[in-house]
């Protein structure tokens, strides 16, 4: 009897899928729709997670330019106590290649709709759904100059409560791929500088004082030569003139990647990519004033799929109005408070 | 779960890497391939045509961003399966009602019962409770073993091989029970 049913139960015919159901899940693909499914967590993955989510937290500190002892020397605190900071040798491991972008690689600029200017952030964290107040300033200024003959825009960042030393950041006008990046730890005892050529970067970074090290490292760069790279250590500061070039309409997307760290060897890589999409258009109003905007969804990295955070472009200049990241109970914003234009 | 025509390895990745671009065509070719057997999966996790549908809806739908949690280490039509078997028990907690078919559907069923004899047969596991249809389900009818049953469910295998016992001696009694 058991046998009989248990064969039946494998023979049990099913009815066929509805003739519409393949349209119905295109549409709501195209319609924007979207459904986080419960996918399997491996030992593998969880580590990813553990690992992406201290790197969140190294950068939310940092982005958020937090008061007090974090801010005024994020670079020294968090990375020559932090146990991915590199070792020599460890400037010689094996990395992990980045997941391939989700979009294609951004190659249609206009480079002509980009200018210069002081932008001003003010950023603040909510928790539990109460404002906790502001986390500081952030000014970049985008200026047009040259560096070895080449026309370049050179980013400098300057913040509030102020570092002792300012950090730079200098991309080419022609493709907006970056060329040189200068980040200044606390008391200038971390010093790290990344030269961009073509197809590679050579970073150095020099550590003085207690804990002292050297690090020369060089690393190719992917995808193609004139596609945008963003520099991670710069906090997305070039992601104010990279907004403006692309050409934002609906539906449109775009990859590009993030260069952090050459030197750390681990499973987060140097290299990651991040992926923009518009979807949606939104009226947001900052303390700079009322902007019509495109939003944009952000994901950024490898683990978990990404990190995902929203951002606001305005339609015409094309600046970045309002950067959004929320987290389990909190949500970090970044609004532009004042903006000084110079070509 | 088994597929008839489930890819090749290249097939499959291409499928994955295309759909990972953004590409929808490809999203409805996964679909092609193994809609038909994730259907089938999911009709028998839920009971009904409407809720199977809307598992599989939302399987493809998630399945662009979901993708790049995909590892490729296995057949990808085991992990369509695993997926649409945590969606289907999912939306049954999310839900956490008693299924209910529609007289359409209940009328096709009977319909269908009457054609292929198995009305009691499934009458008897449409009266099991959810945990116990599903370890059902996915060894008896779809073949997977208790340890990737336990897994996708979140139990230990020990709790599947009871749990398939129980259901066994609940779907016998009930037919016994019929004649």
């Amino acid at each position: 009897m058991i046998k009989d049913f248990r064969v039946a139960l494998r023979e049990w015919p099913a009815p066929e899928a509805g003739p519409g159901l393949r349209a119905r899940i295109l549409t709501s693909r195209a319609g924007g729709r979207r459904v986080p499914l419960p996918i399997d967590r491996s030992a593998a993955w969880r580590l990813r997670l553990l690992v992406a989510a201290g790197a969140v937290v190294a950068i939310v500190a940092i982005a958020t330019l937090g008061r007090g002892r974090a801010n005024q020397g994020a670079y020294t605190d968090l990375l020559s106590g932090a146990p991915w900071w590199p070792t020599v040798g460890a400037a010689q491991g094996r990395r992990t290649p980045p997941r391939a972008p989700r979009y294609p690689l951004i190659s249609d600029l206009d480079l002509t709709r980009v200018a210069g200017g002081t932008w001003t952030y003010e950023g603040r964290t909510t928790t539990d759904g109460i404002h906790t107040g502001t986390t500081g300033q952030l000014s970049i200024t985008a200026s047009a100059t040259r560096l070895d003959g080449t026309p370049v825009w050179l980013i400098t960042t300057e913040r509030r409560p102020v570092r002792d030393a300012a950090d730079s950041l200098f991309v080419s006008q022609t493709t907006l791929r970056p060329l040189r990046s200068v980040v200044n730890g606390r008391n200038s005892r971390t010093h790290i500088v990344q030269q961009y050529s073509a197809d590679s970067v050579h970073e150095t970074i020099d550590v003085t004082g207690r804990g002292e090290r050297h690090l020369r490292t060089a690393v190719a760069l992917p995808g193609a030569a004139e596609s945008p790279v963003l520099v991670l250590s710069q906090f997305g500061t070039d992601l104010n003139l990279l907004s403006q070039a692309l050409p934002l309409r609906p539906g449109w997307r775009g990859s590009a990647y993030t260069f952090g760290l050459a030197s750390p060897a681990g499973p987060i890589p140097p290299f990651a990519p991040i992926d923009l999409r518009v979807i949606d258009d939104d009226v947001v109003t900052v303390p700079a004033g009322t902007f019509d905007c495109w939003k944009l969804e952000v994901v950024q990295g490898d683990a978990g799929g990404g990190f995902r955070s929203y951002v606001w472009v305005s339609r015409d200049q094309q600046w970045v109005v309002k950067a959004e990241y929320r987290g389990g109970d909190f949500v970090f914003e970044q609004v532009l408070t004042s903006y000084a234009g110079v070509r | 779960m088994a597929t008839q025509a489930e890819p090749t390895d290249s097939a499959s990745a291409e499928l994955v890497r295309r759909i990972r671009l953004g590409d929808s065509e490809a999203l409805g070719g996964l679909y092609d391939v193994f809609g038909t057997a994730l259907f089938r999966l999911a009709y028998r996790l839920t009971g009904t045509r409407e809720d199977a549908e809307d598992v599989v809806h939302d399987v493809f739908v998630g399945l662009p961003e979901a993708l790049d949690r995909y590892e490729e280490r296995g057949r990808l039509g085991a992990w369509l399966g695993r997926v649409t078997t945590r969606v289907a028990l999912m939306r049954h907690r999310s839900r956490n009602h008693r299924r209910e078919v529609g007289l359409e559907g209940a009328e096709a069923l009977a319909a269908e019962s009457e054609r292929t004899e198995h009305t009691a047969l499934q009458a008897a596991v449409d009266a099991l409770p959810i945990a116990l249809r599903m370890v059902l389900v996915l060894k008896e009818m779809e073949g997977y073993s208790h340890a990737e049953v336990a897994e996708m469910l979140g139990i230990n295998a020990v709790t599947s091989r009871v749990r398939l016992l129980r259901a066994l001696r609940r779907v016998r009694r009930e037919l016994e029970d019929h004649r």
